[in-house]
């Protein structure tokens, strides 16, 4: 019990805005009462409205006495916020401190909230009005928790007294400053990529053999460009060939943090366009980066400008081969392990 | 500068009486030693038959041999761990052992088409495996002398390959990387004469913690030259008794010549 009540002195402290660390292009909300403080059945029936009851929600809600889900589809996302709250609606959206009742002393009502599956509230939490902060961009949603008002004992109200869970459901920004190097069979790709405070999962970086004379300024001359976005993401016309969704290349996979590729078995003196996006750990895909056009080149490395100049080594390991030293490796290691047994005897 | 060269007698003469006083003689029958060059460059460029090739660099036309015009003159970074076992003490001590040790080196390719260096990049790695026996001048080190010469001499195989960007080792097209791999072997011998510093006099309570601790019963510091001659080796015997005394196929020279420093643990 002094625990609780320590917690709930310092949850001021740490109330405040939360904020996802991925971005959904739906959420899930699930407020569930804790049935070891409050029976399921004996707790009043929470309900979720959207904006501080101004508006309806067009998410699925089912009420009840387990609890609050509810499905935010990503077409309902502004700079609006989503509350969970008492059937009364009992949170005045105006700019007046709401107080919370958090329950009685004797019961502790708790309420938990997971959203998408991931615990987020785990502690009674009461919040201040207005929850929604007309300063983050659209997109951006808010999850304000509202607990029923069950009694006449309260909690202090001290502010901030309030939680408050902002959900960045922008897609990820697309990759810039994208380069591709020229290798033997293979184009390196680089690229930057300034993310909106959510990491991403992972990249995928998408090829075609160039249609556009890429390689022969075509992309800078606008042919391809014009097929893109002023953000640098494809039209969606379907079939444009300028949208890397319609390329038939293979792509490939960078891990989040990894901000290259290595493409490897193209065809040397041929023209490819390169391009790249980010996506969310539930697939949300961003924007498809400006694409770059690069053709393999054939490289002479030390190996092959070697033998260019006369060296005859065919490289390997095996005995006929010129370097073959494998065998006397062997026979020297067995020398020693045979004297040692030995000098141990 | 005669007083100079006095007083630099008399620290000698009182470090030596120091450890004289102080450098006991604990048992030991194995070494360890890691060991680190900063010089080493091997001998690729020689290997009989490689001329030089003509390139442009940043539009400047070049002409080099195809290991500097890649990876240049710069020297690298060579690490090596060795252990041995001492097979002998009696007047200094004979040990054999093993050494491995790694170097790499970092360079731009050649565009087969227009002969311009830059883009792709290119590695070529060492692995040098080695046989080695060794013998220790130390039968002074317990009346305080703190210098061990040393010599050195063996046996080396050293693992060579050249990377492309991507990892993959390199090939020469047409042929499939199957066929003429940049990997191989070449092999040959060495020797080495160093000096090794015996550093316990400098703190004996601290070294006489580590032998009880650790059971490290000498800790030295060394400096050693080694030349090594790494052109065919002894795969070549086999290979010219197999076909009948054939020449054998020229393969890279990984010849070098360097100094090298390091620590080495008795134990």
């Amino acid at each position: 019990m002094r625990v609780k009540w320590l917690l709930l002195g310092v949850l001021p402290l740490f109330a405040g805005v939360a904020r996802a660390q991925y971005g959904y292009s739906t959420l899930t909300v699930t407020v569930d009462q804790n049935p070891t403080q409050w029976p399921s059945g004996s707790a009043p029936p929470l309900y979720v409205t959207k904006a501080g009851c101004r508006e309806a929600l067009t998410g699925s809600v089912t009420p009840g006495v387990n609890g609050v889900q509810l499905g935010i589809p990503e077409a309902d996302v502004g700079a609006t916020a989503f509350w969970a709250t008492d059937s009364s609606c009992g949170t005045p959206d105006g700019g007046a401190t709401f107080n919370l009742t958090l329950g009685y002393v004797d019961t502790q009502l708790e309420y938990v909230v997971n959203v998408n599956g991931e615990q987020v509230v785990s502690e009674a939490t009461g919040l201040s009005d207005p929850c929604d902060d007309p300063s983050e961009p659209n997109g951006t949603l808010y999850l304000c928790v509202a607990l029923p008002n069950v009694g006449s004992v309260y909690y202090p109200s001290t502010p901030p007294w309030y939680m408050q869970l902002i959900y960045d459901m922008r897609p990820p920004p697309a990759p810039a400053d994208v380069t591709a190097t020229a290798g033997d069979g293979q184009l390196s790709m680089d690229w930057s990529f300034v993310s909106n405070g959510i990491t991403p999962d992972h990249f995928l970086v998408y090829t075609q053999k160039d249609t556009f004379g890429g390689c022969d300024g075509g992309i800078a001359g606008g042919a391809l460009y014009e097929n893109f976005g002023a953000d640098g993401g494809p039209t969606g016309s379907p079939g444009d060939p300028g949208d890397p969704s319609n390329w038939s290349g293979a792509t490939q996979q960078a891990p989040a943090g990894v901000t290259s590729a290595m493409l490897s078995n193209l065809e040397n003196e041929t023209c490819y366009d390169l391009s790249a996006r980010a996506f969310y750990v539930d697939g949300t895909p961003g924007d498809y980066s400006q694409p770059v056009a690069a053709s393999p080149i054939e490289v002479l490395d030390y190996w092959r400008l070697a033998h260019q100049a006369g060296l005859q080594d065919p490289g390997g390991f095996h005995c006929a081969s010129a370097s073959g030293g494998l065998p006397p490796l062997a026979l020297a290691l067995a020398g020693l392990l045979f004297l040692r047994r030995r000098r141990s005897r | 500068m005669r007083r100079i060269s006095l007083v630099t007698l008399a620290l000698l003469g009182g470090l030596a009486a120091r450890a004289r006083a102080e450098t006991p003689d604990r048992p030991h029958e194995w070494n360890a030693e890691f060991r680190f060059s900063t010089v080493y460059y091997p001998d690729a460029d020689e290997t009989p038959g490689v001329g030089p090739v003509g390139y442009t660099a940043g539009g400047v036309p070049k002409s080099s041999s195809p290991f500097k015009a890649i990876y240049g003159s710069k020297h690298r970074l060579l690490s090596q761990l060795e252990v041995d076992r001492d097979l002998w003490q009696g007047f200094g001590s004979l040990a054999v052992g093993g050494s491995i040790g790694y170097a790499e080196f970092y360079g731009h390719g050649i565009s087969a088409a227009t002969l311009e260096q830059g883009g792709a990049t290119s590695s070529f790695h060492v692995l040098p495996l080695k046989l080695l026996a060794t013998y220790r001048f130390d039968p002074f080190v317990p009346q305080g002398v703190p210098i061990v010469p040393f010599v050195r001499g063996g046996l080396d195989w050293v693992v060579y390959w050249n990377a492309m960007q991507s990892g993959q080792i390199s090939f020469l097209p047409p042929a499939s990387q199957a066929d003429m791999p940049a990997l191989g072997l070449t092999t040959g011998v060495e020797g080495t004469v160093g000096l090794a510093l015996v550093l316990d006099w400098i703190d004996p309570d601290l070294a006489h913690d580590i032998y009880d601790d650790l059971g490290i019963a000498r800790t030295s510091f060394v400096l050693a030259y080694t030349d090594q001659i790494i052109e065919n080796g002894p795969g070549n015997v086999i290979h010219a008794i197999r076909t009948g005394g054939a020449a054998p196929i020229p393969v890279i020279d990984l010849s070098a010549r360097y100094f090298e420093f390091g620590l080495d643990f008795a134990f």
